[in-house]
């Protein structure tokens, strides 16, 4: 699932997944703007069949945030 | 659920770069398609549109277009997707995406970016809620007056639109009708009153629909039957609208993305012509080969009922002109035996125009039905229940768009008929005819076969050719013409069947159809002449020709045709001109072989030169030729 989360996020922002670590965030990664953090919340909802709610995607600031937001909404949690 | 790429971006990424280091931008766009295929994810268009930038689109044989988005919300999210379907259809795009709710002040800016890019097609993307609030949230404070008066100010801010842009541009505008209230004013009493919610919005989508046909080159997009197909509820999402003013959801921005290329291919005249369907376990139950004609499921009850209603979708497309063919691994004899006598069989044996039933491979197959009915693998769609096979086809044939059918037979008739590949933005008598035409075309193949010479051949052919100014019954078909024929067209300029209007309108030009009739039947109107006076000179603007008429001397004679009227007209000189495209070979050497000099290269055409004193060549003597009625 991690890895599927950098492939997405690698289309989405044009960057090799490699760069795509935990602590990657807006801050590291230049083509990671807000246009482009629509683009990935889009991208997200439609693989993993998921609604995040708006205060979540506030909440996405590293990919390692973005994973463990999937892996809970997956899991049901609110 | 969308496909997820198949493979990881950084391989692809890899593979599209090498083909473009080596040159092969053919490749590397058959790459890039590959990763498209089936339903493509968010993702998957996203990366496809970032490689899209990257080819050269005449060295990947790739048609070019500038498209606006203007707008009256977010709009940047619709652009990856758009840019990554209309690479599937071959169309590489330039596109200018507006600024949040600036479509009027873009339209009017005199030094605005959108007037320096010079788009030739303009999608405005307005929502009622944006630029009538008051007939969308406030119905019910409105009198009948005001209502009327919002519907008359709704249409007049779209007029005022397409005015701003006429004043600079002949880009094709393309604007969109409003949704329905799916939750109207007055509920479940709403559509059954004159004056509620829903009476108003039909009047201002009949109003847009007058306004269209007002102007040149303004077409509807039905947004309402797009929000409706996708579901009102489905479309529009409150929490995109909360983070970032986008009140579409993921779906709305995919439905809405594949609408504008769908018109988009339209415009551009690479509209899919061809529909070719495997049999087994496509158009029938089981394998004939092994069950017997009597063993495939086919008829009332499940599965065959299903494939019943399959077939009855195809047979629907046929008739509007899309041409049929089978490509199938089978004895040709056990399947011509269903085609001709199965009683469930909603398709017969003369529905198809071309089929290759046989052991061979079936990419071979494709190029022979590609050459037997003269239409480019590009126009070609591919519908196949086995997952190999389309696989292969995915590898070898690119360009085909091949459909890899769902395990549900039940799902398929949907799914077929939910396809706008076919979708064109005309629609003649021939359309209806092309099954018919293509019968008559496999007799006149027999003739040739049992001809001495080729002489001999026109000869029994017993050809008549009538060439008639071009009036409003033939307005249509002659715009059509120009959009989709892409073989033998000198000059490959796609009008709109308003510009034919206009042409029709200016003393300077003299427009011309050309149909032939034979022996076999009456092809139509299968050509297209456009001339226009400069002088003492008269200029071929439009040359062209269905390819259904070639290799019979058809252009010869309506050559010959344009040479007298130049010179009863007193021209000294005729210009031809051409201009060579991916696919107008055949029609390459017309003008030299005919006598014409090559005199100027401008801007990617050549120029041809014939003087008066070889206007008065005969006709072909196999052919009857009935000239116009003068005027």
């Amino acid at each position: 699932m991690e890895e599927r989360i950098c492939q997405i996020a690698a289309s989405v922002l044009r960057v090799s997944p490699a760069r795509l670590d935990a602590t990657a965030s807006p801050d590291t990664i230049e083509t990671w703007d807000s246009l482009q953090h629509l683009n990935l919340v889009l991208a997200l909802e439609e693989a993993f069949d998921l609604r995040f709610m708006v205060e979540d995607v506030g909440r996405m600031r590293t990919i390692g945030e973005i994973v463990r937001l999937v892996r809970s909404r997956l899991n049901g949690a609110a | 659920m969308r496909t997820t790429i198949p493979e990881d971006p950084d391989s692809l990424r890899r593979k599209v770069e090498a083909d473009l280091a080596a040159g092969e931008h053919h490749l590397a766009w058959a790459e890039i398609v590959r990763s498209l295929r089936g339903e493509p994810s968010t993702s998957a268009c996203t990366l496809a549109a970032d490689l899209t930038s990257r080819l050269d689109a005449a060295s990947a044989g790739l048609t070019p277009m500038c498209v606006a988005l203007l707008g009256s919300f977010t709009l940047a999210p619709l652009a990856p997707l758009i840019t990554g379907h209309a690479i599937r259809s071959r169309l590489a795009l330039s596109l200018h995406v507006g600024g949040f709710n600036t479509w009027r002040q873009e339209a009017m800016d005199p030094a605005g970016s959108l007037r320096r890019f010079r788009p030739e097609v303009v999608f405005l993307a307005v929502r009622a809620e944006d630029v009538c609030p008051a007939l969308a949230y406030r119905f019910l404070d409105l009198s009948e007056d005001e209502v009327a008066g919002q519907v008359a100010d709704l249409i007049g801010q779209v007029e005022g639109f397409i005015r701003s842009m006429r004043e600079w541009s002949d880009a094709r505008l393309v604007i969109p009708t409003f949704p329905l209230p799916a939750a109207p004013a007055l509920g479940i009493l709403d559509h059954q009153v004159a004056h509620g919610q829903t009476a108003a919005f039909r009047q201002a989508n009949a109003a847009l629909g007058d306004l269209a046909k007002r102007y040149p080159d303004v077409w509807l997009l039905d947004a309402e039957r797009l929000t409706r197909a996708v579901g009102a509820w489905h479309f529009r999402d409150a929490r995109l609208w909360g983070i970032a003013k986008l009140p579409l959801s993921g779906a709305a921005l995919h439905a809405l993305a594949e609408e504008y290329v769908t018109y988009l291919r339209a415009f551009a005249g690479v509209a899919k012509k061809v529909l070719v369907l495997d049999l087994d376990n496509t158009l029938w139950g089981g394998v004939v080969g092994e069950d017997g004609p009597d063993g495939i499921q086919l008829g009332p009850d499940y599965p065959g009922s299903a494939y019943v209603e399959f077939q009855e979708v195809i047979l629907g497309l046929e008739r509007r002109g899309v041409v049929l063919a089978i490509n199938s691994h089978n004895n040709e004899a056990d399947a011509i035996e269903v085609l001709e006598r199965h009683p469930a069989m909603v398709l017969r044996r003369h529905h198809f125009a071309a089929v290759r039933i046989n052991w061979q491979d079936k990419v071979r197959n494709m190029f022979e039905l590609s050459e037997e009915l003269r239409l480019g693998v590009e126009s070609f769609v591919y519908l196949d229940d086995s997952q190999v096979e389309c696989e292969r086809m995915w590898q070898a044939l690119p360009r085909v768009w091949t459909i890899h059918l769902s395990p549900e037979p039940a799902d398929r008739a949907d799914i077929l008929r939910r396809l706008p590949l076919f979708d064109a933005l005309t629609f003649s008598a021939e359309d209806r005819r092309r099954g018919e035409l293509y019968q008559q075309e496999a007799a006149r193949k027999h003739l040739f076969a049992a001809a001495q010479s080729p002489e001999d051949f026109y000869r029994s052919l017993q050809m008549e050719l009538t060439i008639q100014r071009v009036d409003t019954s033939t307005l249509a078909r002659a715009a059509q013409l120009s959009q989709r024929t892409n073989q033998f067209n000198m000059t490959t300029r796609r009008y709109s069947e308003a510009d034919v209007a206009r042409f029709l309108e200016s003393a300077a030009h003299e427009v011309y159809c050309l149909r032939v009739h034979d022996r076999f039947g009456d092809s139509g109107v299968v050509g297209l002449l456009i001339t226009v006076r400069e002088g003492i000179r008269v200029i071929i603007d439009t040359f062209l020709l269905s390819c259904r008429v070639l290799g019979r001397t058809v252009e010869d004679a309506a050559l010959t045709f344009l040479l007298h009227r130049a010179q009863e007209a007193g021209a000294t000189e005729v210009m031809g001109v051409f201009r060579p495209t991916a696919k107008n070979t055949p029609a390459a050497d017309f003008y030299s072989r005919s006598g014409f000099e090559r005199v100027e290269d401008r801007g990617g055409e050549s120029l041809w030169r014939l003087p008066a004193t070889a206007f008065s060549r005969p006709f072909p003597d196999w052919v009857t030729v009935h000239l116009p009625a003068e005027a």
